[in-house]
């Protein structure tokens, strides 16, 4: 029974918080333009995240050590130098985003200006990474987010015509007004979201932290296969709300407000009450995490002692770096920058860089000298290839296309 | 790795540079950022210690950026900051971790040290 318990709160943690900033806005805006055409995207995106999610859980079972930890021993100080300044832009902008996510959600619930949260917000995510237990961290924040199935339920209320959403879902093309340049702009945009980056560089070092052992990689496996799809679901459900709602109404989402506005409008106060904590836990977990991530980076590539469950002065350097990351964002935030725009261009980014953190996990998850007879299996190496040839795709197209359609416009 | 007649070969780029060295009961000391030879009249150059340096690795980064931060990081480096030198004597093992049969030299990293004591350490909470 203990082992049931412990499964079920991972993977209501993995569910919960699997959702972001990032996906929030993704999935809300993509459903508000171009209703369900763009559905596909997201189960291509979890599938890409659980093959190169359960080979990190493989690499720290294995190992020991997180799967960034080995880059620069295995592509070397110049490579890794790269890897490690790409990533950490990238993880900087999307703890950013993080960040405006949190204070636009208390704005919703307070009514105060969110620029006025945006010091507080940065002072208790440091606060948390500073004091609370690991576990605990992370199973408040996840068990938390799971109120953002909220969504479904007003889905669900809805009723909308799934028979319809479907074939709208498998059509493949865009709706007749939107061109196919923007169509792709926003397909690579929740590509982004679906993959991002710090998630797998957190997951890896996340469990080193958790002093995984073989014994836990059953328990990751079932909560990386279910876990995640359910947290797909989730994304659908918002995009689903957007199609049916904010779509018809000629809504265009441009901040946080909207996105809660099909599940105010079905569910009504109580509704605003759960989604707004939701975005609250979600936007938070995710701050935390990528807070972490940034430092987990820095520290392993210098070989630091890093860690979130050793005493902050056992580890200087990393909490430093977590210091410095969270006061950058902070700043950057406070000067005005609109949080909906920092979330979509963070997620253009991160569609970039796909390539510079999914090929060294494939990489090290290949190593014999590291993992024996645990390395990939061919299926895995398969899949993995054509993922990593569609990220190389995605990596390449980023750019040209946010610059041909003006950022989606 | 193959053997020869008095020993293991090994390639310094791939079994020594840029391991994780941890000492004897497993704490992180660093990367293996450099090497240092020395060459003695009448004989071969030989590997003599391993060097953990952030400022080493310019060097090895190579082209403009690899010289601006060797200048930079060494301008930085307070006076007794020295790169720390590990004798390849208490090189127990180099790979896949290189793992040292002593404890961290003493005095390394005085900085990181500073830092933990009067920064860190003095928050609420940093010494738990």
């Amino acid at each position: 029974m203990r082992w049931l318990a412990a499964f079920t709160l991972g993977l209501l943690t993995a569910i919960g918080g699997f959702l972001d900033i990032g996906d929030l806005v993704a999935n809300s805006v993509v459903g508000s333009r171009f209703g369900m055409t763009l559905a596909w995207v997201v189960p291509v995106g979890v599938v890409g995240l659980m093959v190169f999610t359960e080979m990190s859980a493989r690499v720290v079972t294995a190992t020991g050590r997180g799967t960034f930890d080995l880059v620069r021993e295995r592509l070397g100080a110049r490579v890794g130098l790269a890897n490690l300044l790409a990533s950490y832009l990238i993880t900087l902008l999307t703890l950013s985003a993080q960040m405006g996510g949190i204070a636009l959600a208390l704005e919703l619930a307070s009514g105060i200006h969110y620029l006025l949260w945006v010091p507080v917000v940065g002072f208790l995510v440091w606060i948390v990474l500073w004091r609370l237990p690991f576990a605990y961290m992370e199973k408040t924040y996840g068990l938390l987010g799971l109120a953002l199935v909220v969504f479904g339920v007003a889905l669900w209320r809805m009723g909308p015509d799934l028979g319809a959403l479907f074939t709208e879902a498998v059509s493949f093309s865009p709706p007749p007004n939107e061109g196919a340049a923007v169509w792709w702009y926003y397909a690579i945009t929740l590509f982004g979201a679906a993959m991002t980056p710090y998630t797998v560089l957190f997951f890896s070092s996340g469990g080193v932290e958790e002093k995984w052992t073989s014994e836990d990689l059953a328990t990751a496996r079932l909560n990386v296969f279910f876990g995640l799809p359910l947290g797909g679901l989730l994304s659908l459900a918002i995009m689903g709300c957007a199609a049916v709602l904010l779509m018809p109404a000629g809504v265009q989402v441009s901040d946080l407000g909207q996105v809660a506005l099909p599940v105010v409008s079905t569910l009504g106060r109580l509704g605003l009450i759960v989604v707004i904590l939701g975005f609250f836990a979600a936007t938070f977990g995710a701050a935390l995490e990528s807070g972490l991530a940034a430092g987990y980076g820095v520290a392993q590539y210098f070989g630091w002692h890093w860690g979130k469950t050793l005493p902050p002065a056992s580890a200087p350097y990393f909490h430093l770096v977590i210091m410095v990351s969270l006061l950058s964002g902070t700043l950057f935030v406070l000067t005005g920058v609109d949080p909906i725009t920092v979330t979509e261009y963070s997620l253009v980014f991160s569609a970039a860089a796909l390539p510079l953190t999914y090929l060294p996990i494939l990489v090290v998850a290949n190593d014999r000298g590291y993992l024996g007879d645990q390395v990939n299996s061919r299926f895995t190496n398969i899949l993995a290839s054509v993922y990593l040839v569609l990220l190389c795709v995605v990596s390449v197209a980023a750019i040209p296309l946010m610059l041909y359609t003006k950022a989606g416009q | 790795m193959s053997d020869e007649a008095d020993g293991t070969i090994f390639r310094i780029g791939f079994t020594v540079l840029d391991r994780q060295v941890v000492d004897r009961g497993g704490e992180n000391l660093g990367k293996v950022d450099d090497v240092e030879f020395t060459w003695r009249e009448g004989e071969a150059p030989a590997m003599t210690a391993l060097i953990i340096d952030a400022a080493s690795l310019g060097g090895r980064i190579a082209g403009r950026f690899g010289r601006f931060w060797e200048t930079v990081l060494e301008r930085m480096r307070p006076p007794e900051e020295a790169p720390t030198r590990i004798p390849l004597t208490d090189v127990e093992e180099f790979a896949p971790t290189t793992v040292l049969s002593t404890d961290a030299p003493p005095g390394m990293r005085p900085l990181e040290a500073w830092m933990a004591r009067h920064l860190i350490g003095r928050i609420p909470g940093g010494r738990r």
